[in-house]
């Protein structure tokens, strides 16, 4: 080996060195907690923006952090995870807003992501709920790869490091494969749970819900999120489901707060879900049980929040 | 005397070849597509099938089947009436089990010859199927049904290949289902194979019906003696083995009209048309002792159907019924369906309804609906549960066994009923939270109500429920569940939810009692 050739493969190994720190997974929970900051001053724990549309919420709400690009680094692959629980329409607020998925979509490829997937563990019928719930054509227009979230051959068994219930459970391979990871649900009423928010939303990462109900659910809620931690939550609180939830049905009633929650703590995002909800978040098992596994703070007088109206 | 070829031999040969090839591909994609969509071309070509067809016009003679009925009796007589005029054309370009056939003869022989036909057991066979159908047991009659068999096949083999070629779930299936319908297959390709045609001649109920109008057909394809020179090119060709060239003889009853000795004869002996009222008669019209005990006992089938499609068919069924088996537990049968009896009498199980269902919900049963029930579609909750917004196995049946309910009507049709055990709930039992019933639940039928344990406890509303399955799908207690759906003999329909079911404003107030103004910020 020569000089020149020695140099040359340092340089590389120094590359791949760098390279495997910053695509590491673990990395992305770091970013997380130290977004760039936007117009010089710190970033928040969380920003909420009320009226408008489900677009220049998100958009307002991103500004925050200098925009998407604190969150997606160019080049980067994506996965968005919204609720698509239910073959239900839009009007009915049982899964997430897909004009929120595409914006969000939109904003993920401006900032440069090579690649954006979107997908969810329907509850009813995969197809269905994607086309129903109208997320399939919205996230595609946007630019997004659709992908099923109904098949187990999709899904590897992982160990949930720090889990009190659930140390082994199998998550969807996008869940491992992508750089960045953005938890979008809807916020309604949930007849088991109480609430829907952030952290309920991933337990729709794991392939078997029925053993996650029988181990005790606010605990296997708290557990299926250590597994990766979401790089942002966002959470639409748009048209607010207060009662018939998570399904929705005719007589639900609702609450229009045209309101759009965004944070990388996602015990704190619930925190706020709950008092949108009418509610406390000392209401829900999972939220003091993922902030005693530290996932977050509940305790809303800890945290700089932004609140904004448009 | 020689004559030239008939006009049009090749061009006809080409359209029946296109229509063949297109037929085959139509049904073959109703069977393996696994998206939603369900395409009009393959829809068309169920609905063509001579056997669903006459399911659907029996249903409409009974009375138990309507609108679909009436189609039914359009399509089985349309088919009847144009082969008794003009030949057996059905078995050459409609029937997709007749081009999955010609498809196999391609692997085989070359060289064929006559064979003389086999009257006893196409008589036995096909009083066999029509017994059995009169017996409320069409899905039994149809082991010799080719539209049946065909989706089978395709249904409960193929499917499964395209799925794990695209990586999707299979359905957990009994490897009885997968090699009775594989096997049953299986026989007719070999025989294909080595024997061309042989299952039309000799088993097919439709080949036997559509045989016999062809053999009494104004216009059909004739052998005319005077022409012909014995060369015995037909015989060679022929893949139903019903020429006998040397003998100047043609089964008419067998026949599928490949056109092929048409192709090949030199003389144009034989050809399609009407008979030459000139000359003696032709060799078939000559009937011989053992076609005539066909004939004879083909008539007293027919009858026999006749008599046993109006009040005889409901007798046979209810006599019948016990011995040809029920189930323990009244398993759900479709939407559609009317009743467990109703279902039976009527579904062929050709897996139509199975292939196409979104949910895979719907499942071919082994046992559980008795032997005559043996591959009738039922729903099984342990696998997926009944869509509320779909009613894709209704616009599916080709047979009539699932009326065409509309969306609306669907919704409120009341298929089963939930059993709610609260000993077995792990609300109760381990005093956790769970919620699952309620939350799948489409009508509000199981709702949560914080009861004793001071956590939500699920109640059960048995007005509304219309039995779809997805509290029972997704309850995770085992190895019995707590909340369970068993189906109604006898379908029903369901009330529809109270409009304050869900906005009652004391059920659904916070526990913290905090209020929220609209222009606010909540927290």
């Amino acid at each position: 080996m020569n000089r020149r050739e020695f140099l040359k493969k340092l340089a590389a190994a120094g590359a791949a060195g760098a390279a495997t720190l910053l695509l590491d997974r673990g990395s992305n929970a770091l970013w997380a907690q130290s977004p760039s900051k936007g117009g010089g001053q710190t970033a928040p724990d969380l920003v909420a923006v009320k009226g408008g549309g489900q677009a220049s919420r998100l958009d307002r709400a991103l500004k925050e952090y200098g925009g998407m690009g604190a969150f997606v680094r160019k080049g980067q692959t994506v996965v968005i995870k919204p609720n698509i629980g239910w073959a239900q329409e839009p009007r009915i607020a049982a899964c997430t807003n897909p004009e929120l998925v595409k914006r969000l979509v939109e904003q993920c490829l401006e900032a440069g992501a090579a690649k954006v997937w979107v997908f969810d563990h329907s509850c009813d019928n995969g197809p269905s709920s994607y086309r129903t719930s109208q997320i399939e054509r919205y996230a595609k227009d946007g630019g997004a790869v659709v992908v099923p979230g109904d098949n187990s051959s999709s899904y590897r068994e992982v160990t949930v490091a720090g889990a009190v219930v659930l140390k082994r459970m199998k998550v969807h391979e996008l869940i491992l494969e992508a750089d960045v990871f953005i938890n979008v649900p809807v916020l309604k009423d949930h007849s088991g749970a109480g609430m829907t928010s952030a952290m309920k939303n991933l337990m729709e990462i794991v392939w078997d819900r029925g053993a996650l109900h029988s181990q005790g659910l606010d605990q296997c809620i708290a557990d299926s999120c250590l597994f990766r931690r979401p790089t942002l939550n966002i959470v639409d609180a748009g048209k607010v489901m207060l009662s018939g939830g998570p399904r929705g049905h005719s007589g639900s009633r609702y609450d229009e707060q045209q309101m759009l929650i965004l944070s990388t703590d996602i015990v704190a995002i619930d925190a706020v879900s709950a008092r949108t909800l009418g509610k406390s978040p000392a209401d829900f098992g999972y939220i003091a049980k993922g902030e005693a596994r530290g996932l977050g703070t509940a305790d809303l007088q800890k945290l700089d929040i932004r609140r904004l109206t448009l | 005397m020689t004559r030239r070829r008939s006009w049009g031999v090749r061009p006809a040969r080409i359209a029946r070849t296109a229509v063949a090839s297109l037929v085959l591909a139509a049904s073959a994609f109703g069977f393996l597509f696994l998206g939603e969509a369900a395409d009009p071309v393959s829809r068309a070509v169920a609905s063509l099938q001579l056997f669903p067809a006459a399911e659907r016009a029996v249903g409409f003679l009974l009375g138990t089947s309507g609108a679909l009925g009436a189609a039914g009796v359009v399509a089985a007589s349309a088919i009847l009436l144009l082969s008794s005029v003009f030949g057996r054309w059905y078995c050459a370009a409609l029937c997709p089990l007749g081009g999955l056939q010609d498809l196999a003869t391609l692997l085989g022989r070359r060289k064929r010859g006559y064979r003389r036909p086999r009257h006893l057991l196409r008589a036995v066979a096909f009083l066999g199927f029509l017994c059995l159908t009169a017996a409320g047991a069409a899905s039994l009659a149809a082991w010799i049904e080719p539209w049946s068999l065909f989706g089978r096949f395709f249904a409960y083999d193929l499917q499964p290949v395209v799925r794990l070629a695209v990586r999707a779930d299979l359905p957990g299936r009994s490897a009885w289902i997968i090699a009775g319908s594989g096997a049953a297959m299986a026989v007719i390709l070999v025989l294909a194979v080595f024997s061309g045609r042989w299952f039309c001649g000799s088993l097919c109920p439709v080949g036997s019906s559509l045989g016999i109008l062809n053999r009494f057909a104004p216009w059909r394809l004739r052998l005319d003696p005077r022409g012909c020179v014995a060369c015995g090119r037909c015989s060679a060709v022929c893949r139903a083995s019903c020429i006998d060239g040397r003998e100047t003889r043609l089964d008419a009853t067998r026949c599928v009209y490949c056109l092929a000795c048409l192709e090949v004869c030199p003389t144009g002996a034989l050809h399609y048309g009407r008979g030459r009222r000139a000359g003696g008669p032709s060799r078939i019209d000559a009937p011989s002792p053992g076609r005539r005990r066909f004939l004879v006992a083909l008539g007293a089938g027919g009858a026999a159907l006749a008599l046993s499609a109006l009040p005889g068919r409901a007798l046979a069924v209810r006599s019948l019924g016990p011995l040809l088996g029920r189930a323990a537990v009244t398993p759900v049968t479709p939407p559609g369906s009317g009743s467990f009896r109703r279902f039976l009498e009527n579904c062929t199980a050709c897996g139509l309804c199975v292939a196409r269902c979104p949910s895979k919900v719907l499942q071919p049963s082994l046992g559980q609906l008795g032997i005559r029930g043996f591959l009738v579609p039922r729903l099984d909750y342990d696998v997926s549960y009944c869509q509320f917004d779909c009613t894709t196995c209704l616009q599916a049946c080709p047979s009539g066994a699932l009326e065409k309910l509309s969306l609306e009507r669907k919704r409120l049709t009341k298929i089963g009923d939930a059993d709610l055990i609260r000993e077995r709930c792990i609300v109760i039992t381990n005093r956790t939270k769970c919620g699952a019933c309620a939350e799948h639940c489409t009508t509000g039928a199981v709702r949560m109500e914080v009861g004793a344990t001071g956590l939500p406890e699920p109640v059960f509303s048995r007005s509304i429920c219309i039995g779809c399955g997805a509290c029972h799908h997704a309850c995770p207690v085992r190895p019995q569940r707590a909340i369970s759906v068993a189906g109604l003999a006898v379908h029903g329909i369901a009330d529809r939810p109270a409009p304050d079911l869900f906005s009652a404003p004391d059920r659904q107030s916070s526990p913290s009692g905090i209020e929220v103004k609209k222009e606010e910020f909540p927290f």
